[in-house]
């Protein structure tokens, strides 16, 4: 039984390679290697793909940034409510964050602009016109819609920190006389940092590949290297320029992601080193205390 | 509970089999229209319908939003799921050698007089419309005074609010330019820089940067903006709803759409049928009637009534304070002005 059981996982994982490497690594070394000499398609010589790139590279990042923050605030705001309050709270709040998960692209960027710009024509309430000034085709926009979609992302996994925090050092520092902004401060918040910047690093690599949003929200004010990508793709049939800048942004994605990796393999490395140095020091004081005493 | 599972589905399947071996079906015709609303539904009317009927084809109507590459890379793969196409004079410039498939029915000349400037159908496609993108404006923030030009949308102190531009530099240079004064027969060759810094003026007062024709009439309405370029057709549907905007034909630019059957087309001569049905000059009449956007057809637009004729592009008074878009310099020049349109955005 525990064979077939060890078959199946092995199977599933293999098959999980298999797939990556075929649809994912594969086509893309193909890419590259194309794009190198150049025989992946149509090219422009009127076209300066870097200097597009440069371009609109600011905006991509910057904005990406600004709604990853906003949604793990909120998100982790939202799970440590969940957390404190009862059951049915939690249910509530769990349903309510898989709201936009459900809803599609153009479902959620069409109802945002219905609402926004209703406010500024029909609707004579102070309050909701300045929301449509500050929202609709503004910078601000964008954050406030993309940071609705990664909330449920960062809710989720702060969630998960949260409900296997051992209670153990909570209630010794309750009995010790820690404050509750202390308790939090201290305590609480560095148990969530890790999946707060798992879900910032998540958010920010999928709002880099966004281009609906910042198009439909933005008004065509503010433009992602994915809008880019569509133009020379979609309006020219410049594939060449259109995969060059796609990969640039891939890179762009990819570097920091990797070099973030790496130096947390390293430092994890390298605290495993130090945690075995102490262990056969304490080992060899352990077995050359026995021999003093003889 | 499985068995009446199994039933269930062994019905839904016997009456999938038995409703699919009925009447035979009719041939289907894949008919791509540059832009949907009420110009798509104006050819649903006047064209695709009546044709369906005379020719037992069963039509499906497909909106497009004319991205040349879309359509290449369909070619040049030999996926080609259309099979008669709108293109814009610039695309039909561009793709007359290599992705269209050659006309193997002619238009009898007797039923096609082209509109003056306008070249006659040839062996590649037959044009079809001219459609106008026109000034228009929220009548209600601009009672005193109404703008009469490009150049009262680049003045932001006698004509106050936020403005909405095309989010494609075809025909928005053009627009500055003509806003500084520059005379319509004098546009081409674009002083690309010109209009760009002319550009960099307004740009703070556009709020919009519109993609679909339905975009800017909305923003009008709702008073997110209150000044925009717009296709003249859906402006002039939105008057005959009752809605309050108006519109100058001072300074509009024209553009003509021809009738193409791409390269790979698996239905070439029920194509080719479509298209001299299209070009009739009373099924042109009727279209234009329903839009009122402009036919290429001489011989169409004496059928148009008079009342209507009136908001054609191509009615004289119309077309004498307009401009065509200047398809040779476009298809040269659109790749490395569009990307330097993209930075330009993004600074």
């Amino acid at each position: 039984m525990r064979k077939l059981a060890k078959l199946v996982v092995s199977t599933a994982a293999w098959g999980l390679i298999v797939s990556v490497g075929l649809f994912y690594v594969v086509p893309l070394i193909i890419w590259c290697i194309s794009l190198a000499r150049g025989s992946a398609g149509a090219h422009s010589p009127g076209v300066d793909v870097f200097a597009l790139y440069w371009s609109l590279i600011g905006q991509t990042i910057t904005l990406s940034v600004a709604a990853a923050l906003a949604a793990v605030i909120c998100g982790s705001a939202t799970a440590l409510v969940a957390v404190s309050g009862h059951g049915r709270t939690r249910e509530l709040l769990t349903a309510a964050m898989t709201v936009p998960l459900l809803m599609g692209f153009i479902a959620r960027n069409y109802a945002w602009v219905g609402l926004l710009s209703q406010f500024a024509g029909e609707t004579r309430v102070l309050f909701l016109s300045s929301l449509s000034r500050a929202l609709l085709y503004k910078q601000l926009g964008i954050v406030v819609v993309m940071g609705t979609v990664f909330v449920p992302f960062c809710y989720f996994m702060v969630l998960q920190e949260l409900t296997g925090l051992s209670p153990v050092p909570l209630q010794a520092a309750r009995t010790m006389g820690a404050s509750d902004a202390t308790i939090f401060w201290r305590i609480i918040l560095p148990s969530i940092r890790g999946s707060q910047r798992n879900a910032f690093m998540l958010s920010v690599v999928l709002g880099v590949g966004y281009f609906i949003t910042p198009q439909l929200i933005g008004g065509g004010n503010f433009q992602f290297v994915g809008n880019g990508v569509l133009v020379l793709l979609d309006r020219f049939g410049l594939t060449v320029d259109a995969s060059l800048l796609g990969l640039l942004l891939f890179l762009t994605v990819m570097v920091p992601v990797g070099l973030t990796g790496l130096a947390i393999y390293l430092k994890k490395r390298q605290k495993k080193q130090e945690q075995l140095k102490v262990v056969r020091k304490q080992e060899s004081l352990d077995t050359a205390a026995p021999a003093q005493a003889d | 509970m499985n068995r009446i599972l199994m039933c269930a589905c062994g019905i839904v399947v016997l009456f999938t089999a038995c409703t699919d071996r009925g009447a035979p079906r009719n041939p289907k015709l894949v008919v791509v229209s540059y832009g949907g609303g009420s110009y798509q539904q104006s050819q649903i009317e006047a064209f695709e319908r009546p044709f369906s009927s005379s020719h037992h084809v069963d039509v499906e109507p497909v909106v497009w939003g004319a991205e040349y590459g879309k359509l290449e890379e369909m070619v040049e793969s030999g996926n080609v799921p259309w099979d008669v196409v709108e293109v814009t004079a610039a695309q039909f410039v561009r793709g007359r050698g290599s992705l269209f498939q050659p006309l193997t029915r002619t238009i009898p000349i007797s039923s096609f007089d082209p509109i003056d400037k306008t070249s006659a159908p040839d062996h590649f496609g037959v044009p079809n419309v001219y459609w106008s993108t026109v000034l228009g404006y929220k009548k209600s923030a601009f009672l005193k005074e109404q703008p009469a030009g490009w150049r009262d949308f680049w003045d932001v102190k006698r004509f106050p609010g936020p403005r909405a531009l095309y989010d494609n530099p075809r025909a928005t240079l053009e627009f500055a330019l003509l806003s500084s004064g520059v005379q319509p027969n004098r546009l081409y060759p674009l002083d690309v820089d010109r209009a760009f810094a002319l550009l960099d003026n307004i740009r703070p007062y556009v709020r919009l940067w519109w993609t679909d024709g339905t975009q800017p009439v909305s923003a009008m309405l709702t008073g997110t903006v209150v000044m925009s370029p717009a296709w003249s057709g859906r402006l002039y549907a939105s008057q005959q709803a009752g809605q309050e905007i108006g519109y100058t034909w001072n300074g509009a630019a024209n553009e003509l759409d021809y009738w193409i059957i791409p390269k790979g087309s698996k239905n070439v001569s029920l194509a080719n049928d479509f298209i001299v049905f299209a070009s009739d000059p009373d099924a042109m009449a009727k279209q234009a009637t329903l839009t009122a956007y402009g036919p290429a057809n001489k011989l169409a637009v004496l059928r148009v009534p008079g009342h209507i004729r009136l908001e054609l592009p191509t009615d004289p008074q119309n077309w004498a304070v307009s401009f065509i878009i200047d398809s040779d310099w476009w298809s040269k020049n659109e790749v490395a002005v569009t990307e330097r349109w993209l930075r330009w955005k993004s600074k």
